[in-house]
């Protein structure tokens, strides 16, 4: 009996992941062909010459490792910020004393549920007239202001379940405030921390709207961007876009793969604690 | 000295963040020394800024384009063109927003018409002197200013004349013992020989939804034989609902959907997807303008089909009152100088240049990227594809000079293209379709 | 310790930078949009008049294009709780009960479609579900499912449900992931104890594993709601709302109102509609899902 339950779920499990994995093995496989072999009646085909020149393409015409390395300058940026303001303002709104706390929490939880897009043009707007267009801080500040609500969201959350004899302890050792956030409350709330990095990196390594509307310079643009804008220009060379969107999707899954770890372990602690 | 190591940690997070904070103030501050500096310095080194919505900058109008910029460049060593070039549905929107920010760009691609419009009232584009374009060394064809002109004032150069024709593929039609169609029925025959073979009659860009305005402007002139009933229309000088050559157009159109004349997927299809389908010999017709003349030469494309690629005209409607010969022209795309602009005489200097028939008009023609706006010499090496478009138009009749959905304000077009988008995706029927261009028209005339 | 956690200074270091930030991207651009929205402007730097409650009378009256936005809207966020989250929580008890490495490999595989951008996943299945060479037509021939064969996105009928099941492909390991955590943190020996009584199977689940679940579902269904409503990025690339609005969504609907038919005015009237519903779906509900957490 158990062993039979054992095998229905192996099955379902595999169709699923099979699901979830075929229609990227499908564009790997359509990103090494040529244009006029889209249209074959197989659902797989490996090409008999693989179309390098579609990578070539990708990377020469896509512009790939200038957009890569703005990815990861504004990622990065983005994260690092986004996990101090959510750490100060986390612990503001939770441990600290202060008469308005919980109006201005509420405030910044508004932001998980206000939609970006909404206030998309008078942003534009207002970062022109603040000379933050076309800027790596024109997309690092919004980026970060639209992940700062989640992030003090969970570190909130994991910081009530966090008792406070130990602060308590540091205050009599004679710890400032700001020692005991850095030293003893970054190291413990480490788990949210990393969960927040993580739904940050992924948010706005993939963001394109604010990215497509805030920057013109070709210098500044990051990757989603890329394949909208290499999309335009090659429009009628799918082996090509298809080559981009790879080399797109490369580098988020192999820093997946890097902190898988780090990702289920910081989420399984965030939600427990949480 | 665990401690101190923490506390130099805090202090260098509390240094980034200052950094940070500082960094923007220097940020803005640079910018605006920036763009006074370059001011002052307008004999030494200019850079000007051309906005663009031809990202292909190696084959068709981009290469085109380029190539006048280069040699502007090439004769004026001290002048940096920058070119920003996206997408053409990206470039409206970015348009928009740089027009809410004043951006200082200083030549941009128009789109004439609706979109032209708003940029004049929002004071974005600069007032030409139709003065300065007459003569040889220019060479427009007449009433090529129309759609460019508002209040009698000019706005902006057009760079084609653009006409709807119907791309086809020869070796299709041959194969499969296909008749080119000179009539509606023709072509709706045709279609069902295409798809009893399984193959996809016509491919469209539904997802954009132009085409079909023009489509069906191109038909209701073959229908009631006058190309300004739709534009007085629109004007509301008479009403869609009480003309009835309208509602047969409609009719018309709901027939090509009953023989499934587009491809499966028209409703999603972006302009590049039905391109392909088109150019990858998948589809017999591609109901497009002049301005892919291009395709004839495009080294991309496959050989085989570049010489199966044939042109003809939109056929007649039976018992319609239009001629063959009639056609749906208009000029579309074009280009204009910005208010914005923070080297406005440079911008200026290089504008009137790329204008010029021996530019814009002769590159565009000798890559065969589309019909010019302007007379062009011919030198012999056109493609048949290019002497064919060439004797439409010179042979054109009845030219309306403007596209319909184009003829309003830019909520019109919205409005006009959510009732074709309706209609075409099958959930309203052709009587509504034309109660929906009629409440359009009157709304934007209130 | 009181005279520590009330340090004014500290407090105003810690707070201000975070809300400025938030004042510069959310409440101002929100205060000028609510000015726009009384104007029929075409935008900025173009003549304006002040117009009142038009825009917003028009919008609530007589714009179905909206209403529809906003059905379409409800229909997905009940498509992921009803659909998307039920198989999550299965398979997220499943996947706790498989053990090992497997569980591991399972849980990568799952999450890797989380990983990748939107714009790469919209053109991925537009062109996956097109007709002429998609892989999802091609399937249903080699199962002998011909007939089923369709342009999923391009049809009214059944627009929708693909762009659901795109989302849902999507966003499958989330859900699972959030899931399977709070599966893990419920003690071993509350099963040991209900095995005890007699229950076990989906029962033992549904009595023990659900219940204690009740948090996470709670906030996972409340951001399923507010998912839903923010759709923006996957319409935008792959049906832009079409075909005839049938997957109509409010971003898009007011980024076209926005930039492509140039009526400013009015799409800051759909903007600041848009917030309050996001707000108002929000406190319903948390309202309405009885949470420990609250």
């Amino acid at each position: 009996m158990k062993t039979w339950n054992r095998s229905i779920i192996w099955i379902i499990f595999l169709v699923v992941a099979l699901g979830q994995l075929f229609p990227l093995i499908w564009l790997i496989d359509f990103s090494f062909m040529k244009s006029s072999d889209f249209f074959t009646s197989a659902v797989l085909k490996w090409p008999s010459s693989p179309e390098w020149t579609n990578y070539i393409n990708a990377w020469i015409d896509g512009k790939f490792p200038e957009y890569l390395f703005n990815s990861v300058l504004v990622s990065a940026t983005t994260i690092i910020l986004t996990v101090i303001f959510s750490l100060l303002l986390g612990y503001a709104f939770t441990r600290m004393q202060w008469k308005l706390r919980g109006l201005f929490f509420s405030i910044i939880l508004l932001g998980i549920m206000i939609p970006i897009h909404a206030t998309l043009i008078p942003n534009f707007a207002i970062f022109k007239a603040l000379h933050l267009t076309d800027t790596y801080l024109g997309l690092i500040i919004p980026y970060t202001a639209v992940s700062v609500p989640l992030g003090t969201f969970i570190l909130s959350g994991f910081l009530r379940s966090l008792p406070k004899e130990i602060e308590e302890s540091a205050v009599i050792d004679g710890c400032s405030i700001y020692q005991i956030v850095f030293r003893i409350i970054m190291p413990l709330t480490m788990p949210a921390l990393v969960t927040i990095a993580v739904t940050t990196f992924i948010s706005c390594w993939n963001e394109f709207i604010m990215a497509a509307t805030f920057l013109s310079k070709d210098s500044l643009k990051t990757l989603p961007f890329s394949v909208m804008n290499f999309a335009g220009q090659y429009s009628s060379d799918y082996g090509s876009q298809f080559a981009v969107m790879v080399l797109t999707s490369i580098p988020a899954i192999v820093i997946y793969a890097l902190f898988n770890e780090q990702i289920t372990k910081g989420i399984t602690a965030g939600a427990v604690k949480g | 000295m665990n401690m101190k190591i923490t506390y130099r940690k805090v202090n260098l997070i509390t240094t980034f963040v200052l950094m940070v904070g500082i960094l923007a103030a220097c940020g803005s501050d640079n910018t605006k020394e920036d763009s006074q500096s370059t001011g002052n310095k307008e004999n030494k080194s200019v850079t000007l800024r051309l906005f663009s919505n031809q990202p292909d900058r190696k084959s068709g109008q981009g290469l085109a384009e380029q190539m006048v910029v280069d040699n502007y460049m090439k004769e004026n060593p001290n002048v940096k063109i920058e070119v920003e070039a996206v997408g053409d549905e990206p470039f409206r929107n970015k348009q928009k927003a740089y027009m809410a920010s004043n951006e200082p760009i200083d030549i941009t691609m128009v789109h004439s018409g609706a979109d032209l419009n708003t940029l004049i009232q929002a004071k974005f584009v600069t007032e030409l002197n139709p003065k300065d374009y007459e003569g040889q060394n220019y060479n427009f064809f007449d009433g090529a200013f129309k759609s460019f002109t508002f209040d009698g004032k000019l706005y902006g150069l057009p760079r084609n004349s653009d006409y709807e024709i119907i791309y086809y593929n020869k070796k299709l039609f041959s194969d499969n013992g296909v008749k080119v169609p000179t009539t509606f029925n023709e072509l709706i025959d045709a279609a069902k020989t295409f798809r009893s073979k399984d193959i996809t009659p016509m491919s469209t860009n539904g997802k954009e939804l132009w085409t079909f305005g023009l489509l069906f402007q191109d038909f209701a002139q073959r229908v009631n034989g006058d190309p300004n009933a739709i534009l007085d229309a629109v004007d509301q000088k008479k009403s869609f609902t009480e003309d009835d050559s309208f509602l047969q157009t409609a009719k018309l159109m709901k027939q090509f959907m009953d023989v499934k004349m587009f491809q499966d997927a028209y409703m999603t299809a972006d302009y590049g997807s039905s391109q392909n389908l088109f150019t990858q010999g998948k589809a017999a017709m591609w109901y497009m303008g002049s301005w892919e003349a291009g395709m004839a030469s495009n080294e991309k494309l496959s050989a085989d089909f570049r010489n199966n690629l044939g042109v003809m005209r939109v056929p007649l409607v039976e018992d319609g009152k239009g001629k063959a010969t009639d056609l749906l022209a208009w000029n579309g795309g074009g280009y204009a100088l910005t208010t914005s602009s923070i080297h406005p005489e440079e911008a200026k200097k290089f504008f009137d240049y790329m204008m010029r028939a021996d530019q814009w008009a002769k590159a565009a023609w000798d890559t065969g990227a589309a019909v010019p706006a302007q007379k062009y010499q011919l030198t012999g090496k056109e493609s048949e594809v290019q002497k064919q478009l060439t004797d439409i138009l010179n042979n054109g009749t009845s030219m309306p000079g403007a596209s319909f959905i184009d003829f309003g304000t830019p909520g019109f077009k919205d409005d006009v293209q959510n009732a074709l988008g309706k209609f075409f995706a099958g959930t309203a029927t052709s009587e509504q379709l034309i109660a929906d261009f009629q409440a359009a028209a009157a709304k934007q005339k209130k | 310790m009181q005279k520590v956690l009330s340090n004014k200074l500290a407090i105003f270091l810690f707070v201000f930078p975070g809300i400025l930030l938030f004042a510069l991207t959310f409440l101002a651009p929100i205060v000028l949009s609510f000015y726009y929205s009384f104007t029929d402007t075409l935008g900025p730097g173009t003549k304006l008049t002040m117009i009142g409650f038009e825009n917003y009378k028009q919008l609530l009256l007589h714009d179905s294009r909206f209403w529809r936005s906003l059905l379409n809207a409800v229909l997905l966020g009940l498509g992921f709780i009803i659909l998307q989250h039920p198989v999550c929580i299965l398979f997220a008890i499943l996947l706790d009960r498989l053990g090992g490495k497997a569980e591991k490999i399972f849980r990568t595989i799952f999450f890797i479609p989380c990983v990748i951008s939107v714009v790469v996943i919209s053109r991925m299945w537009l062109n996956l579900m097109d007709p002429s060479f998609g892989m999802v037509n091609k399937l249903l021939d080699i199962v002998g499912l011909s007939s089923w064969k369709h342009a999923w996105l391009g049809d009214t009928s059944t627009a929708l449900i693909s762009l659901l099941f795109i989302l849902i492909w999507s966003g499958f390991g989330w859900g699972l992931l959030f899931y399977y955590s709070g599966i893990k943190g419920i003690p071993e020996d509350l099963y040991e104890a209900a095995h005890l009584d007699g229950a076990s199977g989906i029962k033992l689940h549904w009595k023990i594993t659900v219940p204690l679940l009740s948090p996470v579902i709670a906030v996972q269904v409340t951001l399923a709601m507010i998912t839903a409503l923010k759709q923006m990025e996957t319409v935008f690339l792959t049906t832009n709302g079409g075909p005839g609005d049938a997957t109509q969504f409010l971003g898009v609907y007011l980024y076209n109102k926005a930039f492509s038919a140039s009526q400013y005015g009015y799409a800051n009237a759909i903007a600041i509609l848009f917030i309050i519903v996001c707000l108002v779906a929000t406190y319903l509900s948390n309202r309405f899902i009885p949470s420990e957490n609250a």
